[in-house]
């Protein structure tokens, strides 16, 4: 499927300029597969010949994981979403409001550097996992369909409803095993990234990753961030909670209150019971599958040897 | 007591609940966001309480409820079942 003329997507590198082809053939960061259609500026209403042939060639592929169609100008959406079920703020501004709509969502998405701007107008059909987004051209005349935070949100409802997580935590893959460090700012994520990757391993990313269940086993991805970065993918063997400590410290656990602490990390744009039942699952399975270490830490090279003694131990 | 019950039984949507081996493990939403930091966890016979709970049980209907599922005696039973809806009554804050 898909295996020619296939694109990475993330965040800096992929802007949708009118000049890219209709309907291409993407891997978007996580492994999913897709299709993203882009529309002429002038075809909201009246699609060409051709646009209407590459939605059906995209929605006649029920092998990928989703399909973006994407159009010029929020005011060309459709009026048809309802009452709102989630906003997301920012102080009194909105990030992204989410709204009921016929057979899925609708989100109007902000300009996340100037929150009174409407970014966004997208519909989420979850039945068909299509995503049809409305943007205004940036002062470049190019079309940002993606631009943050919609890619990110689009990501997380992918985990709504494949065997995935989101999660807030720095990966790092030192060609045995794949380990993942989680927490919120300030934690340590990026320092412990830095101390691996100087000691020969490779840095999945330093903030952010998809947790992706295939095959039986957990992997770790790299997701979109605000700089260009190669697709990149560990298994995952180990999870980490890590805190500042003045000594180096190690203390596993696969019970309740070690998974909770876990998914207090995993990121959530919920507004819906059944997407947090969902990842619960996804926890519960991931819990009992990896090992979860609160890891006190001193920030200097010795905690990787510290941490490899424990994991023989 | 009843409307103690009754108060429970109104905040059960605003959980999402998974079973764990003997407990039952609950999330509660907040404003559509699950709060991972103040989940609950239920032994056997407060997972059946929480479960079998209706709106219009009072006391004796649950002691009824429990003694038809779990071999025990009912004014122990009764004792236990006060003691763990003033504890609900706390976490969910319910005045």
């Amino acid at each position: 499927m898909m295996d020619q003329n296939q694109i990475h997507v993330s965040i800096a590198d992929f802007i949708l300029a009118l000049i890219i082809p209709v309907d291409v053939a993407f891997v978007l960061d996580g492994g999913f597969e897709g299709y993203v259609t882009v529309l002429s500026a002038q075809c909201s209403v009246q699609e060409t010949e051709t646009e209407r042939s590459s939605f059906a060639k995209a929605s006649a592929d029920e092998s990928v994981d989703l399909r973006i169609y994407c159009y010029v100008g929020c005011a060309n959406a459709p009026k048809i979403w309802g009452k709102e079920l989630y906003c997301a703020r920012n102080g009194e501004h909105a990030l992204w409001t989410i709204y009921e709509a016929d057979r899925g969502i609708c989100i109007h998405v902000n300009d996340s550097e100037e929150l009174t701007r409407l970014q966004h107008i997208a519909f989420y059909q979850e039945e068909k996992q299509a995503w049809t987004i409305y943007s205004d051209l940036n002062e470049n005349q190019e079309l940002e369909s993606l631009r943050y935070p919609m890619l990110p949100l689009i990501l997380y409802y992918l985990t709504t409803r494949t065997e995935s997580l989101l999660v807030h935590a720095s990966g790092v893959f030192d060609g045995e095993h794949g380990r993942i460090f989680s927490g919120f700012s300030g934690v340590g994520k990026s320092t412990m990234a830095g101390l691996w990757q100087a000691s020969g391993a490779e840095v999945i990313n330093d903030d952010r990753l998809m947790l992706r269940k295939i095959d039986g086993h957990w992997w770790m991805y790299n997701t979109p961030m605000y700089y260009s970065d190669a697709p990149k993918k560990a298994p995952l063997d180990f999870i980490y909670l890590p805190f500042h400590y003045p000594e180096n410290t190690y203390e596993r656990g696969n019970g309740i209150q070690m998974s909770m602490r876990f998914m207090a990390h995993c990121i959530q744009h919920g507004y819906n019971a059944t997407h947090v039942q969902w990842h619960l699952n996804q926890l519960m399975d991931i819990s009992t599958e990896i090992p979860i270490t609160r890891l006190g830490v001193v920030p200097n090279v010795e905690v990787i040897t510290f941490i490899k003694q424990h994991e023989q131990a | 007591m009843k409307q103690l019950i009754s108060a429970i039984y109104q905040e059960k949507n605003h959980f999402v609940c998974r079973q764990t081996g003997d407990e039952l493990l609950l999330i509660p939403l907040k404003d559509n966001v699950a709060d991972f930091n103040q989940y609950l966890t239920l032994n056997e016979v407060g997972a059946f309480i929480w479960e079998n709970m209706d709106e219009g049980d009072d006391e004796t209907t649950l002691v009824v409820k429990i003694c038809a599922e779990f071999e025990v005696n009912e004014d122990e039973v009764m004792n236990d079942l006060r003691a763990f809806l003033e504890k609900l009554r706390s976490y969910l804050d319910i005045q």
